[in-house]
């Protein structure tokens, strides 16, 4: 077997996951027209999962509410790949699915974190900053208001 | 390990097969042709796979001895099925061709209160014939004849047991590659 750590699948199964589908589709184009045979184990398929927090991070657990969840299994070049993602697009999850199976791959495993795991992941950091940054120019202050300090 | 493909439509195919089952404990001890066979794992006929597949989900759980690893992870992947410890605890108990039937009193009979919460008895067949009993009751319009290879004499002494405890008791379908059969709690048979 491959020596592929479970947080290793995780850091990629989130970026596939946070990356927006036609994005997604256009980075994986390469690797997967490469790859055509393969077969659905689990075609998507959309269902509910309960989101839950704690109060004030550490405190009891609540239910915040319910997201709409896509996930889908494929088997391709003798890997098993599977995919949960948010939202109901369903294209995203047959995506996400086939990227993981090919990442699990000895001989593709390097090329594709290199040429398509590292750019979406340096793009959702940029994104993130950028939303970041415009929240935190649009942060007000009062000072005029007795801040407890 | 290779997991194996289920249903097609998984919806639609599943459907189709539980109308089939609904119609062999309609009319039973008549064999029907299964409408739709998904790739069947290792051990399993692709009839049993089929009728597993439309009737397991996570809310049951299954007794099976012996099952090969890759066929519970099939099963468990693609129904969500929990995997009963012994046969008295199972909702569905798979007997595979060659197996013996275990005792039908050792398996849950349902309660006077609910009798539905008994379990259902799937035993795989290589092919069904006329030749052991004479069935009569529910759901028969004139008496038929039945046999099954996978059955035996001390089987059908035992269903006498079963059926006598009615409302309590399991039922049964009977599955060859591509054909099931029912036998529910109210069928009484006479052996010929």
């Amino acid at each position: 077997m491959t020596s592929i750590t479970i947080p290793q699948r995780q850091h990629w199964m989130r970026i596939l996951a946070l990356t927006p589908p036609e994005r997604l589709a256009e980075a994986l184009a390469p690797a997967l027209s490469a790859h055509p045979g393969h077969h659905w184990l689990r075609r998507p398929e959309t269902g509910l999962v309960m989101l839950r927090g704690r109060a004030g991070g550490t405190g009891a657990q609540f239910n915040l509410g319910e997201a709409s969840v896509t996930r889908a299994s494929v088997s391709l070049a003798g890997q098993i790949g599977h995919a949960w993602v948010r939202g109901s697009n369903a294209r995203h999850a047959e995506l996400a699915a086939l990227a993981d199976a090919l990442l699990q791959c000895p001989a593709h495993h390097a090329d594709l974190m290199a040429g398509v795991i590292a750019p979406l992941e340096a793009e959702l950091v940029e994104r993130r900053a950028t939303v970041s940054r415009a929240a935190a120019a649009s942060k007000v202050e009062f000072f005029t208001m007795v801040r407890g300090e | 390990m290779m997991l194996l493909p289920q249903f097609d439509k998984p919806v639609h195919d599943a459907q189709r097969t539980f109308r089939i089952v609904l119609s062999a404990l309609a009319e039973p001890l008549a064999p029907l042709a299964l409408p739709v066979l998904p790739p069947a794992p290792q051990g399993l006929l692709p009839g049993t796979a089929a009728v597993l597949l439309t009737l397991l989900d996570q809310e049951v759980s299954l007794f099976s001895a012996n099952l090969p690893a890759d066929t519970n992870d099939w099963l468990r992947f693609h129904t969500g099925v929990r995997l009963a410890d012994t046969v008295a605890d199972g909702d569905f108990v798979l007997v595979r061709d060659g197996e013996t039937v275990p005792q039908l009193a050792s398996l849950k009979a349902g309660e006077a209160a609910y009798p539905d919460r008994s379990a259902t008895v799937i035993i795989e067949t290589a092919r069904f014939g006329t030749d052991q009993v004479e069935g009569c009751g529910p759901g028969f319009a004139a008496p038929r004849r039945f046999g099954a290879s996978a059955l035996s004499a001390a089987f059908w002494a035992d269903w006498w047991i079963n059926h006598a405890r009615f409302p309590l008791g399991v039922d049964l379908l009977l599955v060859s590659a591509d054909a099931v059969a029912g036998l529910p709690r109210t069928t009484q048979v006479t052996e010929i």
